[in-house]
């Protein structure tokens, strides 16, 4: 089926792709319902994008990609909601984040999304573990250079 | 608001089944307890709203520098 979005216009999307976010995202807790799409213009990112509203896609990346060394410890109640034992059974994607004003692109490794490979279900975790960086820096200079001259 | 005064060991009830402990009070900090069902998210506001604004940031990329970024991430892993 096709889903209309205002930034990329209308996508392709197979039912394999289609993932159910219960709970939704964190700021966007009314949108459940999403496709996983992967045109090849953006590889390797992924879109995900909400079937509810246009405007609302997410840029993703498979965490493996993001960092080598990335193994989110997931909080028993996140498996549960997710019906897996563990971070290992599922797929783990990070959302991306670009910045108009210096290029740098960001993924958040705080907050991925696990999705379990046969239920299609998934959930927006929050790590308890400070060291996953919510902006690690993918593409773009490691010291962005308005932050010397002002503070945020 | 809503102002309730509790000791260490005792609770609040928010509806049927949130409980909320008190489990130590040391100095300026609280430990809390919280018990709450699955599909209840439970967050330090901080983190909560430091990724509400790096989600609302991210639903707002445009494809091009997306495929920019790409681009770039393809030159890397191909060498």
């Amino acid at each position: 089926m096709r889903i209309q979005t205002r930034t990329l216009g209308a996508v392709e999307a197979t039912p394999e792709s289609f993932i159910t976010l219960p709970e939704g995202l964190l700021g966007y807790e009314d949108h459940k319902e999403f496709a996983l799409v992967a045109p090849a213009a953006y590889a390797p990112f992924r879109w995900l994008l909400s079937f509810s509203d246009p405007d609302v896609a997410f840029p993703v990346l498979e965490a493996r990609l993001a960092a080598a060394d990335y193994r989110p410890a997931l909080a028993a109640t996140d498996a549960r909601a997710l019906g897996a034992a563990a971070s290992d059974a599922l797929e783990i994607y990070v959302i991306a984040t670009h910045d108009t004003a210096d290029g740098r692109l960001t993924v958040n490794l705080r907050a991925p999304i696990l999705v379990h490979p046969v239920s299609r279900i998934a959930r927006q975790v929050v790590l308890s573990d400070g060291r996953w960086a919510v902006d690690h820096l993918l593409v773009g200079d490691p010291v962005p250079a308005k932050e010397s001259k002002q503070a945020a | 608001m809503l102002v309730l005064g509790r000791r260490t060991g005792e609770n609040i009830r928010i509806g049927d089944d949130i409980k909320v402990t008190v489990l130590e009070v040391r100095g300026g900090q609280i430990k809390l307890g919280i018990e709450a069902p699955l599909s209840v998210q439970v967050h330090r506001e901080e983190i909560y709203e430091r990724i509400q604004r790096q989600n609302r940031k991210a639903a707002g990329t445009e494809p091009a520098d997306l495929a920019d970024a790409a681009r770039a991430l393809r030159k890397v892993a191909g060498g």
